[in-house]
This record gives structure tokens, C-alpha cells and sequence, in this order.
């Protein structure tokens, strides 16, 4: 039976970290709106970049002379994956979910044997991944600093991957995010960007060919496209950057909510007991007294 | 008012700005130009310099350093990498831009293409303030 002060130190204690979760919890919650309202202000920008982007493309009628950031350079051999992370912990199974995610793909592409590269951003997936994976991992970039991601912290990174791709330092790029859908789930995301995917927007197509028209482009369609296409990347990081802080936010809220809830668990189940010490302290102490008093 | 055209200036964080004008002067890559109501459908991009969007009232003036211009059913639609406001034309953020640039045009292996692009930058900032 622990003693009456060991109890009510541990009841203090948890106590102290209660509020600490429940405040972690209140700031995630303010920052994830703000998160959530960048996600929203970034969706037209990226959308109708798409749109313009679809529609060159089906102009585009010879795939030989087509962008290589659009058709890729046909091969497949060495794979370079961008893993986007949070610097910071304390925010449930956010970290650990993209890193299974990226490990899956690692293995499949190890499986093959073909070259994999690593760029993480964020140092919780580097401390996750660096044990078994280090020896791949290119470059780390840490976030730490900056407070809010900008436009062109994104576009530096796109900068770094496009002057790999022009010195044919990998074939194929995939990002790793988590992408926000509520506050209390968040999917972990792979999205090949170089060769530009368009699985998702084949599904639009056909709703959108009606409104499809033929444009004057000033200068042609691949020139366009060969300097539209860096941009879209830039574009698609950003995105992935927007929906990766707002799942951390809602994941470390949905995390901290529980914590609390767990602390006042804690706290009245260590109340009972400590009550019931107390009273056993009190009956055993009676019971000296009655019974000296009765054997007098 | 039949003579107008709907304007959307959208950046990556935000679309700045959403309305009716007469006429938007851009900077194309290949020139200045002005679009009017019933122009052709039209993509093309962005050098940096003032986007000026005219109505019946009168103007506004930004500053961009580059995006993407699409244009049809009269509807503009320009997708600016940045938009710096009349106000902001003196800011720090400029002086930054234009600073940066003069570093960058002294490396050697600037193609062509960057080289235009970085001198018309300086050289719309210093247009700005006079």
C-alpha cells in the first residue's frame, strides 16, 4: 500500500501535466483553424494550375517531344522519395503513419533492386527512418525555423529536386504526406509528382471536355508546358506542405484531447485511493484506541 | 455594363483579388498587353513587372514577379507566383527581390532565358518608384 504523500505527490503531478495536455491541446486547436484556412486560400492556385495544365496537355499530340517532367525519361530505375514530417512530437500516430507508409514503399522499390534517394523534411521521420534507412537519406531539411511555410520555402525545395532530375540523379519522384480530412483522421498519402500522375484527374476529364477550348498560346504549347510544369511541382509540394501541417495540428489535438482525458482518469481513480487510505488510517487508528481503552 | 471582364488574381496562399474591370494591362513574356472584354482564349506567362487593371473608377497597380495568365469566356484568370500591392511598391520584400537578383545575375551559368527574366526584374523595381 503506498503511503498518503506518496499518493498525493502523484495526484499533484498528474494533475501538472493535465493542464499541460489540455493547453498543447487548446494551441493545436487555434493553430489547426489557421492551418485549415491556408489549406483552403492554396486549393484555387493549385486547381486551376491543373486545369490549365489538362488542357495543354491534350494539345500536346507528339509524346516524344513532350516535357520529361510530363512523360518522364522512360526509365525506371532510381526512385527518390520526399517524406514530409513534423519537427516536433507529442502529436499521436502522425509520424509513425507516414513512416510505415514510406517504409512499404522503400522495401518494394528495395525489393526490385533499384536505387532509392531520401530527402526528409521534418526531423521526427529522420529519427524514425534513420536506423535502418540512413545510408539513402540524401538530404534533411528541418522546419524548425520557419513559422509558417511559405510559397517559397516550397519552391527552394521543388528547386533542389528539379536540378536532380536535369542531372539525371533519379527517374521517378514520390512525396509522402498526410492529407487532411477531419480532425480526427488523417491519410497518409503517396503521390507520385515526377512523372506527373494524373489519376486524379482523369475523373474530372470528361465532365470538363465540354468546356475545354482551343487557346492562343503565346509562346507554344511544349515551351509553356516546360515552364509550367517546375511551377506545378512547386505547386504540389506547397500542397502537400498545407495539408501535412494541418493533419499534424489535428492529429497532436486529437492526441492531446485524449491525454487529458486520460489524466482525469488517472486523477480519480489515485482520489478513491487515496481517500480510502486515509479512512483505513483513520478506522486503524480508532480501533488502537477503542480496543486500549476496552483491555484498561 | 457590358463592356467588362471578370479579373481573379489568385496567389499560392490566397485569391487577392476578384472583380469586374474594363481592361487588365499584363506583362507577357513576350511583350505588354492589354486585355479587353471578348479577347481570344489565351494562356501565356508572366515577366515581371506591373499588372494594372482598369475600370470605370479608375486603376489598380500590382507588382508580380512572374505567373501564369489564362484567358477565356472572359474570364482572366492569373495565377501570380506573388502580388505585391500599390502600397507595398517602397517595402523591405521588394528591396529583397530585387537584391537577390542582382546577386544572381553575376553567376556564370545563367541561360538566357534567366538572365532576361532577372534583369527586367531590377529593372521594373527601379521603374516602380519613379
Amino acid at each position: 500500500m503506498p503511503s498518503l504523500k506518496t499518493l498525493r505527490n502523484r495526484i499533484t503531478s498528474v494533475k501538472s501535466t493535465q493542464k499541460i495536455t489540455k493547453a498543447m491541446k487548446m494551441v493545436a486547436a487555434a493553430k489547426l483553424r489557421k492551418a485549415q484556412e491556408n489549406v483552403e486560400n492554396a486549393r484555387p492556385y493549385s486547381e486551376k494550375m491543373n486545369q490549365v495544365i489538362q488542357n495543354l496537355k491534350q494539345s500536346i499530340t507528339d509524346v516524344n517531344s513532350a516535357p520529361k517532367l510530363l512523360v518522364g525519361n522512360q526509365r525506371n530505375e532510381t526512385h527518390l522519395c520526399l517524406v514530409l514530417s513534423s519537427d516536433r512530437g507529442l502529436c499521436g500516430g502522425f509520424n509513425t503513419n507516414i513512416c510505415r507508409k514510406a517504409k512499404l514503399y522503400f522495401e518494394k522499390v528495395l525489393g526490385e533492386n533499384k536505387k532509392l534517394k531520401i530527402i526528409i523534411v521534418g526531423n521526427k521521420a529522420y529519427d524514425q527512418l534513420k536506423r535502418k534507412y540512413s545510408e539513402y537519406v540524401i538530404e534533411k531539411i528541418s522546419l524548425k525555423e520557419e513559422k509558417v511555410i511559405t510559397f517559397s520555402k516550397a519552391s527552394e525545395i521543388a528547386d533542389k529536386i528539379l536540378n536532380l532530375f536535369t542531372k539525371d540523379e533519379f527517374d521517378i519522384c514520390t512525396i509522402f504526406y498526410n492529407k487532411f480530412k477531419s480532425v480526427i483522421s488523417q491519410i497518409p498519402q503517396q503521390q507520385q509528382i515526377i512523372p506527373a500522375e494524373s489519376n486524379q484527374t482523369d475523373k474530372t476529364d470528361s465532365t470538363k471536355d465540354k468546356n475545354l477550348q482551343s487557346y492562343d498560346y503565346e509562346p507554344d504549347e511544349n515551351e509553356i508546358l516546360e515552364n509550367l510544369l517546375p511551377k506545378n511541382i512547386a505547386t504540389q509540394i506547397y500542397k502537400a506542405f498545407l495539408e501535412n501541417q494541418a493533419s499534424e495540428q489535428g492529429s497532436r489535438m486529437t492526441a492531446m484531447d485524449n491525454a487529458t482525458r486520460n489524466a482525469g482518469d488517472l486523477i480519480s481513480r489515485l482520489t478513491i485511493n487515496y481517500n480510502r487510505t486515509r479512512q483505513a488510517v483513520i478506522t486503524k487508528e480508532l480501533i488502537e484506541i477503542i480496543s486500549g481503552a476496552e483491555s484498561l | 455594363m457590358t463592356s467588362e471582364l471578370q479579373l481573379e488574381l489568385i496567389t499560392p496562399t490566397a485569391v487577392a483579388l476578384s472583380k469586374q474591370v474594363e481592361s487588365v494591362v499584363i506583362p507577357g513574356i513576350e511583350g505588354d498587353m492589354e486585355i479587353f472584354k471578348d479577347h481570344i482564349a489565351l494562356i501565356t506567362f508572366l515577366r515581371p513587372g506591373k499588372i494594372i487593371a482598369k475600370d470605370t473608377a479608375g486603376s489598380d497597380t500590382f507588382f508580380s514577379t512572374g505567373g501564369v495568365v489564362e484567358f477565356s469566356n472572359n474570364k482572366l484568370n492569373l495565377l501570380v507566383q506573388d502580388l505585391y500591392q500599390n502600397s507595398q511598391f517602397d517595402g523591405e520584400e521588394l528591396k529583397k527581390i530585387k537584391e537577390d537578383a542582382e546577386q544572381k545575375i553575376t553567376s556564370k551559368d545563367l541561360s538566357d532565358r534567366d538572365a532576361y527574366l532577372l534583369n527586367t526584374t531590377i529593372e521594373q523595381i527601379n521603374n516602380l518608384k519613379s
